[in-house]
């Protein structure tokens, strides 16, 4: 190391001061624009859908392989509703109180079930009727939230008898004027 | 401070004459090198910082490389994240609405069950495109159209899109390969409006041309025999159509409930009604 810092002191040393600064700037210059794409690049840090398991809601159950989640490609869809989504959509709109609500747009629930068929680690998004951002009736997205997360609603998943896995699932409610007209996808 | 002056100047220049060139190797064929980083990046997983990172790449080579902006919306539409879904796809409308204003309409249809905001991208795109009927995730304008409209219960213009769907297909390719989907929807709209006879001849069609086995067809048809007080062969279809839907002929989709979906509690409720 002590002679590469030498062997550059020999090359400065016959330069004059206006030379040294001129190169100075050229190296930043080169330096600035790879550290900027560098950063670029490290734009998407998780795969798309990640929930990071320690910053989200409900998220103090046990999950069998948190390094291992299964349906992060598209949701656990019907494979996740214990029964079918049928059943799930029955008591859901049998238990919610859409006359206490006024509000219209959509609620997404992004979460994990673990491997004991139990929902947590919920990741909400409230949106208007054109998939903008809007905060919705805290109240209504609170009791669609303890009408999701009830663990008789989500399957055990696994490959066999003995071992279950920890899915990903996620669910929008289309809602107007407080009634849910959809529960998607 | 002269000599500084000149070597600001040169500075300058060198400055000058990087960007110049980026420019002009940019300008010369940034798509070419755009599409170049994006078939790298899709050979990974969709959706995973390899894939975004490169598709990303490939977009800030070339910010108008459409299908490069919608790949980059892809993977948020099918994990439920409409919120960053939505600005980017509709980058790529604004970059490319022949090509992307009906697959919006698809997706409006299907992800987000928003039948009005569909129809509206189905129709823009058909108006852009007049003496052409597009094709959006590979069916016509026609028959999305009436899907749309049987979700919003408009059985009137529902039937009226199923018609002329089914009406250039058979003219282009013949009734045998007019997709399954089309009569039976179609009978689901006759059936609506109680024009049982019309809805009867659309499911006959659906389960002929898939090899006599559909269980959604079935179902209907027992419904109507039902209606019409056949219960003997009200009985017949609806035991075809549970022996059919547990074979796995039905009308369902990979990434979405399907519209008017049925489940094994439907077919059973209406066999115990009979």
């Amino acid at each position: 190391m002590r002679s590469f810092f030498g062997i550059i002191l020999l090359l400065l040393k016959p330069m004059k001061s206006q030379k040294i600064i001129f190169y100075f700037f050229i190296t930043f210059f080169f330096f600035g624009c790879f550290t900027k794409s560098k950063k670029e690049i490290d734009k998407y840090q998780h795969y798309i859908g990640y929930i990071n398991q320690e910053k989200v809601l409900l998220n103090d159950g046990y999950l069998c392989n948190k390094d291992e989640i299964y349906f992060t490609f598209k949701g656990a869809g019907s494979d996740g509703y214990k029964g079918t989504k049928k059943r799930f959509r029955d008591t859901i709109l049998s238990k919610y109180k859409h006359q206490l609500y006024k509000d219209s747009g959509y609620i997404s629930f992004r979460f994990l079930v673990n491997c004991r068929g139990e929902a947590g680690w919920f990741e909400i998004s409230e949106m208007n009727l054109d998939l903008e951002e809007k905060k919705l009736d805290n109240k209504m997205v609170q009791e669609l939230l303890d009408l999701t997360s009830k663990k008789g609603n989500w399957n055990v998943f696994g490959f066999n008898e003995k071992e279950g896995a920890d899915y990903y699932m996620y669910l929008i409610y289309r809602i107007e004027n407080g009634k849910i007209t959809e529960i998607l996808p | 401070m002269e000599k500084l002056q000149k070597y600001c100047l040169k500075l300058i220049v060198v400055l000058f004459l990087i960007t110049a060139c980026n420019t002009s190797d940019l300008k010369k064929d940034k798509r070419l090198e755009a599409e170049k980083v994006y078939s790298e990046a899709i050979k990974n997983i969709q959706g995973s910082p390899a894939f975004m990172n490169g598709i990303a790449n490939a977009v800030k080579i070339d910010p108008t490389f459409d299908k490069a902006v919608r790949e980059l919306s892809v993977a948020y539409v099918k994990r439920g994240m409409p919120l960053q879904w939505k600005p980017i796809f509709d980058q790529a409308v604004e970059l490319n609405p022949e090509k992307w204003l009906g697959y919006r309409g698809y997706l409006y249809l299907w992800f987000y069950r928003d039948y009005k905001k569909a129809i509206q991208d189905f129709d823009a795109v058909d108006a852009l495109t007049p003496n052409f009927i597009d094709n959006p995730q590979g069916h016509s304008v026609h028959y999305w159209r009436g899907i749309a409209y049987l979700g919003l219960k408009d059985y009137e213009n529902s039937i009226s899109y199923f018609q002329k769907h089914l009406k250039s297909q058979k003219e282009k390719l013949g009734e045998d390969w007019v997709e399954i989907n089309a009569y039976l929807y179609l009978g689901i709209a006759y059936y609506e409006t109680n024009e049982l006879e019309k809805a009867n001849l659309c499911f006959d069609n659906a389960i002929k041309y898939n090899d006599n086995k559909f269980a959604d067809a079935k179902y209907y048809k027992s419904k109507i025999y039902k209606q019409k007080g056949d219960i003997e062969k009200a009985k017949i279809f609806i035991k075809e159509a549970l022996e059919e839907f547990n074979l796995g002929y039905l009308n369902k989709r990979v990434y979405v409930e399907a519209l008017r979906e049925l489940y094994l509690d439907d077919y059973k409720e209406l066999e115990l009604s009979l």
